[in-house]
């Protein structure tokens, strides 16, 4: 009886090459792994400082922080797979396929959150410095990494996202990229009030805020909505630098109230629809 | 020294003057279109303002509104044509600050006078922007940024008489060597990226190249070079850069230095140097009153120590070497476009 024979496949190799994994050889995959991380957080911190010089142009800078980690990370670990398993090129692409089932299986949401992440360094429907809405979440992405974004919301409080919400959630993004956004105010009046008089004042108390980016392509607008028992001034403009997106809100409402105090514009007597008397 | 409309007529701005002598034949012939003379603070708006006050001789009224204007407009009926020097003055950054200037863009577009007006062109850029200043002007005379070669006109012109020697120190002196320009990038399916590409300063390499170079017609030409570019082509900003680097009657390319500074400033600071910018220069007490949310005379001591500002007991005014300085931190900051 003849024993068949079977020649030695990929798999088999990398088992081997594993039982003969040296300690110094590991030392070196985790020195490298650490080195990955020193060099992403050392490349974000150098753009975040040099996006930060660039005040209200830092987005040009930011938009490449994401990139350059995944870049970083993404050659951290090919360099510690070869290390490891000494696979030749077919090798890795087997093993990159089997090493990809078996996390699937195990660690789907994880690998779901790093393509998520892939997708979002890829189409930027967002980029750091930007005010976005995910899900119920508001305010500024301050990290985008591997697994999650992170935000700040106007409480200062920090939400981490995980990335593959980016499949199935709608993300609205207020500027796009760009340092100015529309920030919106609405005051109450009382049907006595002048409309004229009031509208003026909305329109240059945003005119001549501190904060106010203005062109023809970025106008300011005031809408005046009659309801029963009081008027509704709208007041939109952009801020200069979403950081000051508040501050800008606060200043225009500040001055516009004191206004209407210095011109006897009073509040509405009435009931105001959805808000408590 | 101040420049003079022969200066400027010397660095090739005669078109200026013939579209000004052209809307001045329009008003004889019966058709007044109003003109506005805009230019950035120092590049010489009023030298544009007195050639037509010297064109129209006897004919004309001349108002000067060199402060903010807190009471009423002066009477403008009557006059076949009126001159109306740094109307950026009408306006103030508050509620309400507005209604003088819409009130003399509304006098002005009914009257069949002449109205020529100058205007900062940091305050018209606000205007046209808020108040569609733009509209009411069918001419607009702008003072644009000169080229070296205008530039070594303008001052040859200017200081003919006390002229430095230029001479060849070996070194070429400290410019900027790389700048940043965003340019958009086409991609497949006719979508485009913004990026940030590098762009090299070529007159600082040149002045590299030839600072071993003891022929003085290069050295004339490298000094007028980094002049231009220092002084973004303006002609008063170039006087002033030209007349700090002269030293014992020599001028050599290491002698012009850049004023290169990060200003440290918070937003209060940044709006008082805004409001100045388009001003040129304003009383302190009123800018005090105007932006009376903010603690004025702090930013105003702050800006000075850092030499941004020249301030006296009145007044307060970008001293013009910085006038780059600011319009660039400014630009960054979203505060001027």
């Amino acid at each position: 009886m003849v024993i068949p024979t079977y020649p030695t496949v990929g798999p088999l190799q990398s088992t081997t090459a594993l039982e003969t994994l040296e300690l110094a050889t590991v030392l070196e995959a985790l020195a490298i792994l650490v080195a990955a991380y020193v060099a992403a957080r050392v490349a974000a911190a150098l753009l975040s400082a040099l996006a930060d010089r660039l005040v209200a142009q830092r987005f040009r800078v930011t938009l490449l922080i994401p990139v350059v980690k995944f870049v970083i990370y993404g050659t951290g670990l090919y360099v510690v797979a070869k290390l490891l398993f000494q696979l030749s090129t077919t090798q890795l692409v087997a093993f990159s396929g089997l090493l990809g089932a078996a996390l699937g299986l195990g660690l789907k949401d994880l690998l779901a959150d790093v393509f998520g992440g892939l997708v979002l360094v890829a189409e930027q429907p967002y980029r750091i410095g930007d005010k976005v809405s995910i899900g119920d979440n508001y305010g500024e992405v301050v990290d985008i990494g591997i697994r999650s974004t992170q935000l700040v919301t106007p409480t200062d409080t920090l939400v981490t996202v995980p990335n593959y919400l980016f499949f199935n959630t709608s993300i609205a993004n207020a500027n796009a990229g760009n340092a100015e956004m529309l920030v919106s105010v609405e005051f109450y009046v009382d049907t006595d009030a002048d409309v004229r008089t009031v509208r003026r004042i909305v329109e240059d108390a945003l005119a001549t805020s501190q904060y106010v980016y203005v062109s023809d392509e970025l106008p300011i607008d005031v809408v005046v909505e009659d309801n029963l028992n009081y008027r509704t001034i709208r007041g939109r403009g952009y801020v200069n630098d979403l950081r000051n997106e508040l501050t800008f809100k606060t200043d225009v409402t500040e001055r516009v109230l004191d206004e209407f105090a210095a011109q006897g514009i009073e509040s509405p007597k009435g009931e105001i629809e959805g808000i408590p008397e | 020294m101040s420049l003079s409309m022969a200066d400027l007529e010397a660095a090739g701005l005669d078109h200026l003057f013939d579209t000004l002598r052209t809307a001045l034949d329009d008003h004889l012939a019966g058709w007044s279109p109003n003109l506005a003379i805009v230019s950035e603070p120092f590049a010489g708006r009023h030298l544009l303002m007195d050639f037509v006050e010297e064109t129209l001789d006897t004919q004309v009224q001349r108002v000067a509104l060199d402060s903010v204007a807190d009471g009423e407009l002066p009477d403008l009926t009557g006059q076949a044509a009126v001159l109306l020097d740094d109307c950026h003055y009408l306006y103030t950054r508050e509620i309400g600050g507005f209604e003088r200037l819409d009130r003399f863009l509304e006098e002005i577009s009914a009257s069949d006078a002449l109205f020529v007006t100058s205007w900062n062109r940091y305050a018209w850029d606000y205007l046209a922007a808020v108040r569609d200043v733009d509209d009411v002007f069918s001419t607009k005379v702008a003072v644009p940024s000169l080229t070296a070669e205008q530039m070594a006109d303008l001052l040859t012109s200017n200081y003919a008489e006390t002229m430095p020697d230029f001479v060849q120190t070996g070194e070429a002196g400290r410019v900027k060597t790389i700048g940043f320009d965003q340019r958009e990038v086409g991609l497949p399916g006719g979508r485009s990226i913004g990026l940030t590409l590098p762009e090299l300063n070529l007159e600082y390499l040149a002045s590299r190249s030839l600072s071993r170079d003891d022929d003085v017609e290069n050295v004339e030409a490298v000094v007028f070079q980094k002049i231009a570019q220092l002084s973004n082509g303006n002609p008063g900003v170039a006087t002033a850069v030209w007349e700090r680097s002269i030293r014992d009657g020599e001028i050599a390319p290491a002698y012009i230095e850049e004023v290169d500074m990060v200003l440290d400033i918070d937003d209060d600071e940044a709006f008082v140097l805004e409001v100045l910018l388009a001003k040129g220069e304003m009383d302190r007490s009123t800018l005090d009153s105007v932006l009376s949310d903010i603690p004025v005379h702090r930013a105003l001591q702050s800006l000075a120590e850092q030499n941004v500002l020249q301030i006296d007991e009145a007044t307060a005014r970008i001293d013009p070497e910085y006038l780059y300085t600011v319009d660039t931190h400014l630009k960054g900051r979203r505060l001027i476009w």
